[in-house]
This record gives structure tokens, sequence and C-alpha cells, in this order.
């Protein structure tokens, strides 16, 4: 089964979730990433105070997302009326059916804007899909293997992107997502990523077609 | 969107915001003034008698550097450690604050954790001794034995004694990275039990002898909060029982005298080797190891100083000794606060919390988080491949 990426003409306009954003500020390349897919990017002030407060001082990528901000390649945005209310929402009742600030926001602001959230955390993923029907929902692969982003970069940029996110960052890779990745940063490369294990494990390179 | 909210009572909802606008050290003024409300209102709010509006709750919890779904989640538990520690000496220093604010922070998630999960901590702690008048040294021995028969320890050296303590007493011990100057903290309160915070960034020798110590503190003085820093001068009775209980728990004089003993047998003069075996056997620094030669008169007085003042005795001289591979100045512990994230990875697993309530819950960043639930999921494939059968 060939993956293809689940960003299309369709996404006009893309909110980042903390767990992507984490994910893309490690590949090194965010600000062409970003810039290829030609699309206008968005994050809440949740997820930037939720990066700020996880990354320790003087860490590189805070650095970087400061950048990224002044350049505009990100435009942070506050929840207001509806979407602030949705919020509120998303953050209370039992912990189990309540989401952390970064990700209520994200789901928040996608909802009521009408734009794709790019998201990898999965019980957010799962309550949106409960609660938001109409709501477009990707991934960071989904990102990094849109089309426009790999014409920018070129395979190997590409390729060696992918690995840092996965060996810095941990990134999370759904099993249909998981050929395509390995096919990729290269088979020698699967055992380097943690987060690739538990299919790394249970697929022998043999049966790794390409 | 059809999800049902179940909201707290404002009553709930306002005693949270004062907790935490007080462990964030703000007086209602300045809460007020960042929420852009009137004193009287905030103060309304706290008391239930006004609901908070959203914005305002927004406004709130950022001064106060808590996360909107941390105040709101019903399972939520607010814990007031830091006001305690406020009251101490120490009043005003922010290393010492943010210590207390951790510690405050991770016993919350533990207990929330908890709740989500419905396990009860069990704990088993021994009977709490008061000081009593005369010397506290003597008593402090003379306790810390009796802690080690209570145990069932006899006279040997404690192996781990921060597994001991979680497991085996049920204190919530938690090990973070501190200012230097702190070593631990210790807290004690009857809802959530006992709870240390050890620095992370000490050696392993150093963070021993502050649980040591903080054990001290557990057994006689369990209801006075307490910030450790081993490298200040204390000459409080309770410092000088916690110190000598510390002591005497890792290191008991009988089993330091037979040890010397046989270490010593045959040779004319005690030597830089003689202390590094039996600080390596008692997993002690050097010198706590020659203190307690010197406290029990099987060494000079002044030997410390002595070695102090002829270039010490170094961790050269001890990897020689030791060898590498049983020589640790390691200041990674993963056995520490293992409980906490156990509970938080499980709670992962069964989708009750995100990785954002994780990171937030833990105060850990990210990657940090992902590395605890990539290692956890490694495990269980493990375990999965050891009983799949073969076809």
């Amino acid at each position: 089964m060939t993956f293809s990426s689940c960003l299309t003409d369709k996404d006009t306009e893309l909110v980042l979730d903390s767990s992507v954003l984490i994910n893309l500020l490690a590949t090194g390349h965010s600000t062409s990433i970003l810039k290829a897919l030609a699309v206008p990017v968005v994050v809440t002030d949740s997820v930037i105070r939720e990066i700020e407060l996880g990354a320790a001082n003087g860490r590189p990528e805070l650095e970087l997302l400061k950048k990224m901000i002044g350049d505009q390649v990100l435009n942070v945005r506050e929840l207001e009326g509806h979407a602030l209310a949705t919020f509120f929402e998303l953050v209370s009742g039992s912990a189990s059916e309540s989401l952390g600030d970064g990700e209520a926001a994200t789901l928040s602001f996608a909802h009521v804007n009408g734009c794709s959230a790019a998201i990898d955390e999965k019980k957010a993923t799962r309550l949106a899909t409960n609660l938001f029907e109409s709501m477009r929902l990707i991934t960071t692969i989904d990102i990094l293997a849109h089309d426009t982003v790999r014409t920018s970069l070129g395979e190997a940029i590409l390729a060696n992107a992918t690995f840092q996110a996965l060996r810095l960052a941990r990134m999370q890779v759904r099993e249909h997502q998981f050929d395509w990745v390995a096919r990729l940063i290269g088979s020698e490369n699967v055992e380097a990523c943690s987060s690739l294990g538990r299919f790394a494990r249970r697929t022998r390179p043999e049966n790794l077609s390409g | 969107m059809t999800k049902l909210t179940h909201e707290l009572s404002p009553a709930e909802l306002g005693e949270r915001l004062k907790v935490a606008r007080e462990t964030a050290n703000v007086t209602q003024d300045a809460g007020a003034k960042a929420a852009g409300i009137a004193r009287t209102t905030l103060v309304a709010i706290e008391k239930g008698q006004r609901s908070a509006r959203i914005d305002e709750l927004q406004a709130l919890s950022r001064y106060y550097n808590v996360s909107v779904n941390s105040l709101l989640r019903r399972e939520s538990v607010h814990v007031d450690l830091v006001p305690r520690f406020r009251s101490l000496s120490e009043t005003g220093d922010a290393s010492i604050e943010q210590a207390a604010r951790m510690l405050n922070d991770l016993v919350r998630a533990e207990v929330e954790l908890e709740n989500i999960l419905g396990v009860q901590r069990t704990h088993n702690y021994p009977p709490e001794k008061s000081i009593l008048p005369g010397d506290v040294r003597t008593q402090a021995e003379h306790d810390a034995q009796n802690f080690r028969n209570w145990l069932g320890l006899g006279e040997g050296p404690v192996q781990n004694l921060f597994a001991l303590m979680e497991l085996q007493l049920g204190v919530r011990v938690y090990s973070r990275k501190l200012d230097p100057k702190v070593s631990g903290l210790f807290a004690y309160d009857d809802v959530v039990g006992a709870c240390i915070l050890i620095n992370s960034s000490h050696r392993k020798d150093r963070r021993i002898q502050t649980g040591g110590h903080e054990l001290g503190h557990f057994t006689a003085t369990r209801r006075q909060p307490e910030v450790y820093q081993d490298e200040k001068y204390e000459n409080s009775r309770e410092e000088r029982y916690a110190n000598a209980f510390g002591r005497a728990f890792l290191t008991p004089a009988r089993a330091v005298m037979e040890k010397f003993k046989e270490l010593t047998t045959g040779s004319s003069h005690l030597t830089r080797r003689h202390i590094i075996l039996l600080a390596h056997f008692f997993s002690v620094s050097r010198q706590a190891m020659v203190m307690r030669l010197e406290n029990l008169g099987l060494t000079k007085k002044g030997t410390w100083d002595w070695f102090k003042d002829n270039g010490g005795i170094t961790d050269e001289q001890a990897r020689q000794v030791l060898g590498s591979a049983a020589y640790d100045t390691s200041s990674i512990d993963t056995a520490q606060s293992s409980r906490l994230f156990l509970l938080a990875i499980d709670a992962w697993k069964k989708d009750l919390i995100s990785e954002g309530q994780m990171s937030e819950m833990l105060k850990l960043g990210r990657a940090q988080v992902r590395e605890l639930l990539d290692e956890a999921e490694a495990e269980e494939d493990e375990a999965d491949d050891l009983f799949k059968l073969p076809h």
C-alpha cells in the first residue's frame, strides 16, 4: 500500500499543535518545510507557552521558534469568543475526557476558523474525531510527505530532517506511514529511532518494498 | 460539538484559584490586576460567591503559571506545600521557592494520577519518635538502629535507599535537578503523606546522604517541612539529630567496626584505599566515611582534615581502586520517582491522559515524556515476544 500525504488542496490554513511543532523544530529545517507548504501556518499562544515551559532556557529550538515567529513563518493567534468557549469545554471535565491547554487550543482554533489541525497526539485525535466530525486532521508525517515539501527540500535533506525529528523529538509514526518513513531514512537508520521500535520489531527488512 | 461539561462548583474553583495564587506567591491585588478586575471581585471569586469568567480564568492561570486544564480537571487535587516552606527561615530564596514548587507539583501529579486510575497509595510508616532532652546523637543512633530492625535490614549496607523509601515505606520520593546548594526537601501532609525531593544533579553518594538525613526528619520531626542544604552549617538539635540518624542508618556502628577490622587487618596505617573500599561498601561519600570512623573512635579526630590538606581522596584514586565499572559518579538515577512515572505511563496507555497533560503533570519536556513512553512500549513488546508461541 502506498502512503500519500493527507495534506491536500482542501487545506487552506494549518494550525500546529505542540506535538507537531516539537517535531518540526527538531528537523533543523522547520522554516523551509513550512514555507514550502505555501499555506498560512498558525500556532496558538497556548502552544508557544507549552514549548517555552518544556524547553530548558537557551535551548536552540526556542531561539528558532522565536525567529520563525519574527519572520512570520508562523503566526501566533490568541483565542477569542467562540474559540475561547470551545477551549474551555475541552479543558474541563474529567481528565480522561479533557485535554491539555495546547491541544485544546489547537483544536478549538481549527474548529472555529475552519482550518486543518496538525496534531500527532493520539488522545486529542480521538476526541477531535468524536467531537468535530468535519475537522481535517493531519500529522507531522503528512507535512513532511507533502509534494511541495519533497520537491522543495529534495530527497536527501528531507531524509535527514525526518531522521532528526525521529531521533531528537521521537516523532510518532502511524502504522500506514511506516514503510514510507523507512524507505526515506533507510532501513539501517530505523533501528536508531526508538519511536519506530514497535514497527521495526515487527517488520523484517526483506518485507520492505522499494 | 456535543461534549457535556462537568463544571466545578464556584466554591471548588474558587478554592483552587486561591491555592494556585498562594503557591505562586501572588497577592490578591496583583492577581486582580492581572485579570483586569477589582480586588474585591477576586476575593468574591475565591470565596465562590461569584463565578469566574472565561477570560478572567485564562488571565489568572497565566499569571499563576498553571494550565487552565489543571485548574478545571475534575480529579485535580490541590496540595499546598509551598506556603509551608515559605514559613521557614530561608524565606525569599528563589531557588528554594522553585524546589518547593517542584515538590508540590510532583506530589499533586501523583495523587491526581492515583485518583484517575483508581489506585490507592498504601504506606507503612514507622512510629513517630520525638527528640528528648539529652544528647541527640545518642538518641539518633538508637532510633536508627531500631528503625533498621523494624525494617528487617539487619547490619548490612542499604542496597537501594530510595527504592526502600518508596516501595517499603510508601514515602513519595522524587528526584529532579535543583539549585546546587539545595540537597533535598522534606514535607509531610496528613492527606498525601511524607514526600521527599532529592537534587538529582548531586553525586550518588551525596544523594544517599541527603536521603538518610531526610529519613531522620521523617522519624523525629515529621510535621516540620524542611529544606536540607548539606553544605550549610546548621546547629539546631533537629538538624544534628537528622544528620546523626542518617549516618547511623547508612553506616551502622557494628557493621562499620567489623568491616574496618576486616579491611585493616595486617595494615600498619589507615590509607586512602581503606577509605575508598569502605565508602564504596556502604555507598556513602569518602568524607562521610572518614567522619564516621572518627565518630566511632576507629581513627583519630582530624583524620579527614589531614586528608583534605594532603590532596584529598580523588575520584581518580577511587577509580584505580574500584575499577571504572564499580565506580559511579553519575547523577542519573532512574530508579527514583519510578512510581510516578509508572502511573503516568499507565494512564497514558489507557488513553486517560494526553501527551500534553503528561508533560505538564510530570514537569518534563515533550522529548523526555516520549522517551518514557518509548521505553515502556519497548518493554511491553519484549514481554509480548517472551510469551509468544512459535507457530
